[in-house]
């Protein structure tokens, strides 16, 4: 019996023992990533660490900064993150990042460059959430304040995920969705974005951008613009900087390209089954809101002679929460008139948004490419080459839209 | 010796042999009684007996036997005097002469057949006023036993009686003091061997309930009772423990943990394998599962073989409350059980080697409450965990006075002041209070002796090895646990030789008294409860 236990003693430290064996407050907790670009091409790396506090000498301390911000440049971001431990007391601890940023410079250079560090190391889960900064350097965002959680990291990953959750203008899919397609190459991405938005010159920035969104074609000038703009910004006054989450933005080939509106971003996610809720102003006949509670699409694709379709049928379930007064009909036999209003409403914009992505975007973040090469892989195989160039803008998109209006709201109801 | 014995004639010769033998130990008390011409000896232990017994009932006793002999013997030398005087003179009265022929003759033959020192004393032991008398013969039967076990010696000439008059040495019936209870019986074993046997018979009142004494102990001669109910018990284990009881040649039992480790010789866990109760309620209710219990002299925990890992979780308590919630009480003391072996070792490894599998928030917390502390977390829990085994073990020892002086420094100076001074941190002093705890759960001080040694091994893997190291560990604990035997018996049932319904009716939940009529075949060959079985 001794016997043993010295043998199982010795293989687990030679075969695992104390070889990672790292106390607690010997390790700085990297919250957060932000990536840029600076000049000769080099990649300025911003570490969002954590110092916390001890709780219970707060007052003998004083008022010491609860996170750190420790920024290095590099050719390369293992060399950037290397060069950080010069300058920290403490090595660098990355399974727990929530976010990695990265500026719209360094996403218009190509993703493969940026974030091939993280597909490759095996410290990081990748499981957070993976944000393009736009008109704004990732190191601005991360020294801004939040004003109700702890840290800007927080306050960027919860309004991701509730914007994701509640109004379905953003998804929150993490590093690892967007990594599988980025390695896969047959899907393009499209990842959330965020802004800095000033909140005393509120007509002056934020409306730019936000008209930006609607006028896709310009938004590459657009973006250089904003970046010659951006040594305005940097002199404003902190507190006076909020951030917010705005649309989607898409690539090519891995590439920033643009950002979508708010509605295509809407129906991006609806799409890629990325949002469950969202809510539908309808403005016909009647006009009216309406509030989904689950959402979901689904995809198949078909050839006929020689022609491509791709059928889309969306289900969805949804309250009506608010009707305009002026509409005449607080009936409930209207019910049927509702339903099929939010039908062809959600109907028109998903093929707008299909249209648009063929034709004025051309990038496949449809997944058209991926879908004909899951399910029709013969076809698929014989027009591979050519798919993306002169297949896709003619895939024609068949779309049904299924709508439940289970409840009519409180009104009908007399207590 | 044994040859000596053969040469002892007479009373004095004994009186003698037993003063020789004790080195005239002074609670010897030897009291000469005159019977007719002879001198009788009355010899008894001080310190076991009660003088008032042996003045009322000994002593008196024999004076009475004495003189009512005295008159007899006076008749019969009237009577002689008197047939001589009717060979002489009276050849007249024949009739009456045949009369007397008659009787003196019935006299004689009796005188004969009699020795008169056997007389008397069996005269005693008829007339004596108390129930246990018996005639010892010193050569046979050890004398001393009887002496130094409350008996009074009646010595005359060779004839030794035996009479009990034992003192009262042993405290009353108490409540537990170990094995507390909130609702059910509230009466605990004592020392007293016969209290306890009684305590037990009062609750199965059954002919078949049997009680198998044996001596053991070359010096002290303990009782160790074997008890079992014999129509449910199986034959072979009260075999098995009747020839483990026989081959045990010990100088004293003193307790009955020294029956407990040479009976379990064979085991090598540090878990128990054989349940110590001081509870009579719940030695009743294992009996009648089919087990066999040992009561053993001047110890007030019974024993009950064999033992399940369950029985040492469970509570016969459960029993005597409502049947519904006990299923979560149940779930508390399972999850108490693995909370004080795996937290500490957790801990140590979540926080030094897989630090990833911690929410950030609660990670960040961890780190600020480590900041500032110089040694590394396996030291920190260590010095926990051996701090607050010192305070137990004070808590058992201190006097009750001082018990809370105990606690005021045990909560204060080990507690907040160790935190303050950035010794620990506070989380490792929620961790090792979580773990401490969940192990008072359990009664069994060999249970929680052996938790507290599986703490240890846990802790040491786990700070090699992190997480690795508890898996392993793990796979230790659960190899020895299903190693373990009792009595031949697997210690893991019902879940290592699987019994699903075992798991449900009597894990899980807690036994369905209304509806249970079975009992476990693991113990009893007689299944069905209520039945007698005619042929044993």
């Amino acid at each position: 019996m001794r016997y043993k236990i010295v043998i199982i003693l010795i293989a687990l430290i030679l075969l695992n023992g104390l070889n990672n064996a790292r106390e607690l407050n010997q390790m700085a907790i990297v919250l957060a990533i932000g990536i840029d670009k600076v000049e000769d091409n080099e990649f300025l790396v911003t570490a969002f660490i954590t110092n916390p506090q001890k709780q219970d000498s707060g007052s003998s301390s004083g008022e010491e900064k609860s996170t750190v911000l420790y920024k290095s440049k590099g050719n390369t971001i293992q060399n950037a993150l290397r060069k950080i431990i010069l300058e920290s007391p403490k090595p660098l601890y990355l399974a727990h990042m929530k976010l990695l940023l990265i500026s719209e410079e360094v996403a218009k250079d190509g993703l493969e460059n940026s974030i091939d560090f993280f597909i490759r190391n095996y410290e990081t889960n990748n499981g957070y959430n993976f944000v393009i900064v736009k008109n704004a350097q990732t190191q601005e965002v991360l020294e801004l304040e939040s004003p109700i959680e702890d840290t800007v990291v927080e306050n960027i990953t919860r309004s991701i995920e509730f914007t994701a959750r509640d109004l379905g203008i953003c998804n929150n899919n993490t590093l690892n969705d967007t990594l599988k397609k980025v390695i896969e190459g047959k899907e393009e991405v499209t990842i959330p974005s965020i802004t800095v938005k000033n909140e005393k010159n509120n007509d002056n920035n934020n409306e730019q951008s936000a008209q930006k969104g609607t006028m896709n074609k310009e938004s590459e000038d657009q973006v250089s613009s904003d970046n010659e703009n951006k040594g305005s910004s940097s002199e404003k006054n902190i507190s006076d900087l909020k951030i917010i989450v705005d649309s989607m933005a898409y690539f090519k080939d891995n590439k920033l390209q643009g950002y979508l509106t708010q509605q295509e971003s809407m129906m991006c996610n609806i799409l890629n089954n990325d949002s469950k809720k969202i809510i539908l102003e309808v403005n016909g006949e009647e006009n009216f809101v309406a509030e989904f509670i689950s959402i979901s699409s689904k995809k198949e694709a078909r050839v006929e002679n020689g022609e491509y379709f791709v059928d889309i049928e969306v289900n969805g379930v949804c309250n009506i929460t608010e009707i305009k007064r002026d509409s005449e009909s607080l009936n409930k036999n209207n019910v049927e008139i509702y339903k099929k209003e939010i039908e062809d409403t959600l109907e028109n914009q998903i093929n707008e948004y299909i249209k648009k992505c063929q034709n004025l975007y051309k990038t496949d973040i449809l997944g058209y490419e991926n879908l004909y090469m899951k399910k029709l892989n013969k076809e698929y195989k014989s027009i591979s080459d050519i798919f993306s160039d002169e297949i896709f803008s003619k895939i024609k998109s068949d779309v049904s839209v299924n709508v439940k209006i289970p409840n009519d709201g409180g009104i009908y109801k007399k207590w | 010796m044994e040859e000596n014995k053969e040469s002892l004639k007479t009373s004095e010769d004994i009186v003698n042999y037993i003063k020789s033998s004790t080195s005239n130990s002074t609670d010897l008390v030897y009291r000469k009684v005159q019977v007719l011409d002879d001198i009788l000896y009355v010899v008894y232990s001080e310190a076991m007996t009660s003088t008032v017994v042996i003045s009322d009932f000994v002593i008196r006793s024999i004076k009475e036997v004495s003189t009512e002999e005295e008159k007899k013997q006076k008749l019969s030398t009237i009577q002689n005097d008197l047939d001589l005087y009717i060979d002489d003179n009276l050849e007249l009265e024949k009739s009456k002469a045949a009369k007397f022929q008659k009787k003196k003759d019935n006299l004689k033959t009796k005188i004969a057949s009699e020795n008169l020192t056997d007389k008397i004393v069996n005269k005693l032991e008829e007339n004596i006023s108390i129930s246990k008398a018996k005639r010892i013969d010193i050569v046979q039967d050890d004398i001393f036993y009887y002496i130094f076990s409350g008996f009074t010696c009646i010595i005359y000439n060779k004839e030794i009686l035996a009479v009990e008059t034992k003192g009262a040495l042993d405290r009353s019936i108490n409540i537990p003091s170990v094995e507390n209870n909130i609702k059910g019986p509230k009466d605990a074993f004592t020392e007293n061997y016969q209290t306890n046997v009684g305590l037990i018979r009062k609750r199965i009142k059954s002919e078949k309930l049997v009680l198998e004494e044996n001596l053991i102990g070359r010096r002290s001669k303990t009782k160790v009772g074997m008890m079992y109910v014999s129509d449910i018990v199986r034959p072979g284990i009260v075999k098995y423990i009747k020839n483990k009881l026989k081959k045990i040649d010990i100088d004293a039992i003193l307790d009955s943990n020294y029956i407990m480790e040479l009976l379990e010789d064979s085991n090598k866990t540090s878990f128990p394998t054989m349940v110590s109760t001081e509870r009579p309620d719940l030695v009743s209710y294992y009996l009648l599962q089919g087990r066999v219990a040992l009561v053993v002299e001047n110890s007030p925990f019974v024993l009950v073989l064999p033992a399940f890992m369950r029985d040492f979780l469970n509570n016969v308590e459960d029993n005597y409350q409502k049947s519904l919630d006990i299923t979560l009480t149940k779930i508390i003391r399972y999850v108490a059980f693995v909370i004080t072996i795996f937290t500490p070792a957790v801990y140590i490894a979540l926080t030094t080697f897989n630090q990833e599998a911690i929410p950030t928030d609660l990670l960040v917390s961890f780190v600020s409450q480590r900041k500032g502390v110089p040694f590394p977390a396996f030291l920190e829990a260590f010095l926990m965990i051996l701090s607050f085994e010192i305070l137990r073990e004070g808590d058992y020892r201190v006097p009750n006075s001082s018990g809370s002086t105990l606690s005021i420094v045990g909560a204060l100076i080990l507690g907040d002041a160790a935190v303050s001074a950035g010794i620990v941190s506070p989380i490792m002093i929620i961790v090792i209070a979580i773990t401490m705890i969940s192990g008072l759960m359990f009664v069994d001080v060999n249970l929680l002796n052996a938790l507290r040694s599986w703490r240890i091994i846990f802790l040491i893997l786990a700070s090699i090895a992190g997480i690795i190291g508890v898996g392993v560990a793990t796979i230790m604990l659960f190899t020895k646990i299903a190693n373990t035997t009792s009595f031949t018996k697997a210690f893991s049932y019902p879940i290592s030789p699987i019994n699903i319904k075992g798991i449900i009716g009597k894990v899980l939940k807690r036994e369905n008294i209304s509806n249970d009529f079975q009992r476990e075949s693991i113990l009893t060959d007689n299944i069905t409860k209520y039945r007698i079985d005619k042929e044993n």
